[in-house]
């Protein structure tokens, strides 16, 4: 041998060592013996296993039996020195070297520390992974589980390491287990998705998806097996949720009793509902992925733009056409289709058929027309009538003044010639005559209200007043006056008229003996002036109240008080005109309060000042 | 000019009112002429034939009722209006309308007064008493 190739064993890094067969140590180097902290000379002759600490000890001595000795192999194994004074781990690399063995050691403890970490790295990352996982041996015992796993459980670690794992699993699942996915994973060595309930310690079941792959020994036994299991609780909870959702959905979309179609973005019909069926005489299969112009042959403008369609809804009348090519009206509402994250997923189109309505529509208009005829048939006939008033009141009034005038100018002419008889009786027609004017006169008015009560327009309380109290004939002995002062909004004219009618009637009905009073008061009420006209007279009897605002009501004889009975028709009539109210509150003896209401205005057309 | 020589034509188909009429005119203007027409036709046509003819004896008054068969007072007067040598003629609507647009249309068609016919003796005295006053004594008409 070269010298030069030879090298000092002393220097190498490693501890080198010789033994005999007999595993006696012949010679060491200085670094070996650095490491036990003794020569050389002191470890001759020692039996190498007594150098290994206990724990591996017996494991060496039966390989070194059977594989060195006896197989005459080389082995290399791990093991601490048992009189080291540090817990270092070396490698024992063993080889025949002749009739001796030659034993190489090197301190691995920094390589091992570094397995060591890595490996409780790769433990920390299988048990603090978010999800559930577990590991079995050959024996289907568990090994190691993740945190999730316990949490999700309710187990402390302690609890379940070493039982079985189909301990922790519903009946049933077990059965599956045994029977469906135990055979399956033996045989591929991985699975996927199996559907497991586990049950936790609280009872309560969790629904998993259980994948798998195994470690195999050299003869291809499983040894271990790694399982990932997906916690489908919470997924399978939302997806009855949904189930329900959806139940709740599609019976809703089928009792609309509108034809109601979806369609996706290509308006191909994608469902559609019972009424769409009974509508259109289709069945679900023929219109299901048919376009939606096959009921809706107006949709052109919709299909080519429905980019338009996606800003707003759209309304629109429109004819449809029935599965027999039948055309029908339909009301329809379309609008888009967006998902929460405003994709567009299609268009829902609402169809009403509005065949009947349109009918019930035409038959509608045609009895409004027929009311509208009616209405201005009466109309006519009102104007008529108000018109006949009119015209036979005043064609009544001719022959009556001829009556009268010559009646007057005979007793003018004639009343030295005539006997008192004579005179009485030419009287009588006189009285006659002019009594029957006066009712005439007074109808003619009646019937003029009607006539004259549009031109509205706005003055004061004050005005109105002034304005009755210059037409009125008589007035009472004491007449008080409202200090307020309000805008009333109506015919002036009649307005006045009716305040003159009501004080000419305190007057005229006025007490018997004492001094006649009449308040007039005013004072707001609602959106109306409500007018109180009190006397001091001789009152009503409850019983005619409602009565005296009907045309020729009288409560007394022409002698006692003469009149028409129309004068506080007039009043109603003007009051009616004015949309108000009229009544009067009284008792025989105590006088009477007339009272009316007129539209208030809020201000003076035209802007003139109070 | 007096009312002597004043010359009053009444139009009204109803001889009661005319005769009535005429017995008053008579005791507020004893020497007037009044002529009484009961058909407007023939009077027009008469009016006429005086414009024609005797124009001087063409009425200085004209008192006219509205309400008359086949022509009444409206359609009288605007007769009156279309002719230039009869609508200087002063003509008062005495009716017994008083219908708000029979007024109207009176003073429209050019009428110079308007007077209802009262319901008593005593309202017509004083109705023909206040018109004959004034125009047959102090309004001055046309000169023929």
């Amino acid at each position: 041998m070269d010298p030069n190739w030879t090298i000092d064993a002393n220097m190498l890094p490693d501890g080198v060592v010789w033994l005999d067969t007999s595993a006696k140590i012949l010679r060491t180097n200085q670094t070996f013996c650095d490491w036990l902290q003794t020569t050389p000379r002191a470890l001759e002759g020692k039996e190498l296993f007594e150098l290994l600490s206990p724990v591996e000890r017996q494991q060496a001595r039966w390989r070194w039996n059977h594989e060195v000795i006896e197989e005459q192999r080389s082995i290399s194994f791990q093991a601490r020195l048992h009189e080291s004074p540090s817990a270092a781990l070396y490698e024992w690399r063993l080889a025949h070297q002749g009739d001796r063995l030659l034993l190489l050691i090197r301190d691995v403890s920094d390589a091992f520390e570094e397995l060591m970490e890595r490996k409780m790295a790769l433990r920390r990352l299988y048990e603090e992974t978010p999800i559930m996982l577990h590991s079995i041996d050959a024996q289907g015992k568990l090994v190691s589980v993740s945190d999730m796993w316990l949490e999700k459980l309710g187990y402390t670690r302690e609890e379940v390491l070493g039982r079985s794992s189909t301990e922790f699993l519903t009946p049933e699942s077990r059965v599956y287990a045994k029977e469906v996915g135990l055979p399956l994973f033996m045989k591929h060595g991985t699975c996927k998705d199996l559907p497991y309930q586990f049950v936790a310690k609280d009872g309560q079941t969790i629904d998993v998806l259980l994948s798998a792959t195994s470690e195999k020994d050299r003869h291809g036994n499983i040894t271990r097996s790694f399982a990932v299991l997906l916690d489908i609780t919470e997924y399978r909870r939302t997806n009855k949720k949904l189930d329900r959702a959806n139940a709740l959905m599609s019976a809703f979309f089928e009792a609309v009793p509108d034809a109601t179609v979806i369609t996706n973005t290509d308006l191909e019909i994608v469902r559609t509902n019972r009424a769409t069926h009974e509508h259109f005489g289709y069945d679900a299969e023929e219109l299901t992925g048919q376009p939606l112009r096959l009921l809706d042959p107006e949709q052109h403008s919709l299909a080519e733009d429905p980019e338009l369609l996606r800003e707003q809804d759209r309304h629109a009348t429109r004819l449809y056409r029935h599965k027999d090519g039948r055309e029908f009206p339909g009301d329809t509402v379309i609008a888009p289709i967006l998902a929460a994250d405003g994709e567009h997923l299609g268009y829902l189109d609402i169809i009403r058929d509005v065949t009947e309505h349109t009918e019930m529509m035409e038959t509608i208009e045609a009895q409004q027309n027929e009311l509208t005829e009616y209405n201005q048939e009466l109309l006519e006939k009102n104007e008529e009538l108000t018109r006949f008033a009119f015209v036979a009141s005043h064609d009544l009034q001719e022959p009556l003044r001829k009556i009268r005038v010559f009646t007057e100018l005979l007793i003018d002419e004639f009343d030295d010639d005539m006997s008192s008889d004579q005179r009485e009786y030419t009287n009588y027609i006189l009285d006659g005559t002019s009594r029957m004017q006066a009712l005439i006169s007074d109808l003619l008015h009646y019937s003029r209200v009607q006539d004259e009560g549009h031109d509205f327009e706005t003055f004061s309380t004050s005005e109105m007043i002034a304005f009755a109290l210059e037409v009125l004939s008589q007035r009472p002995d004491e007449l008080n006056l409202p200090e307020q002062e309000l805008l009333v909004h109506g015919h002036k004219g009649l307005c006045s008229q009716l305040l003159v009618n009501l004080l000419q009637n305190a007057v005229k009905y006025g007490p018997i003996e004492s001094p006649s009073r009449v308040d007039i008061r005013i004072d707001v009420d609602d959106e109306h002036i409500r007018w109180e006209i009190s006397d001091n007279g001789i009152g009503i009897d409850i019983k005619h109240q409602q009565k005296i605002f009907e045309l020729f009501q009288r409560l007394h004889t022409a002698r006692d008080y003469p009149g028409t009975g129309i004068g506080l028709a007039i009043c109603k009539k003007i009051v009616d005109i004015h949309d108000g109210d009229i009544g009067v509150d009284s008792s025989p003896g105590e006088g009477s309060t007339f009272w009316f209401t007129l539209p208030q205005a809020t201000r003076r057309d035209g802007g003139g000042a109070l | 000019m007096t009312d002597q020589t004043r010359r009053v034509m009444l139009i009204d188909d109803d001889l009661g009112d005319t005769l009535l009429l005429k017995k008053l005119l008579q005791v507020q203007a004893p020497n007037a002429t009044i002529e009484i027409e009961q058909d407007p036709e023939a009077a027009f046509e008469k009016l006429q034939t005086c414009a024609e003819q005797t124009p001087r004896k063409l009425p200085d008054l004209i008192l006219l009722d509205i309400n008359m068969p086949r022509m009444n007072g409206f359609e009288f007067k605007m007769k009156l209006m279309e002719s230039p040598e009869l609508n200087t003629i002063p003509v008062i609507f005495l009716t017994t309308s008083s219908a708000p647009s029979d007024i109207d249309n009176a003073y429209k068609l050019g009428g110079n007064a308007y007077l209802t016919k009262p319901g008593d003796l005593s309202g017509m005295r004083s109705v023909v008493e206040s018109f004959s006053s004034f125009w047959l004594r102090s309004a001055q008409l046309p000169q023929r």
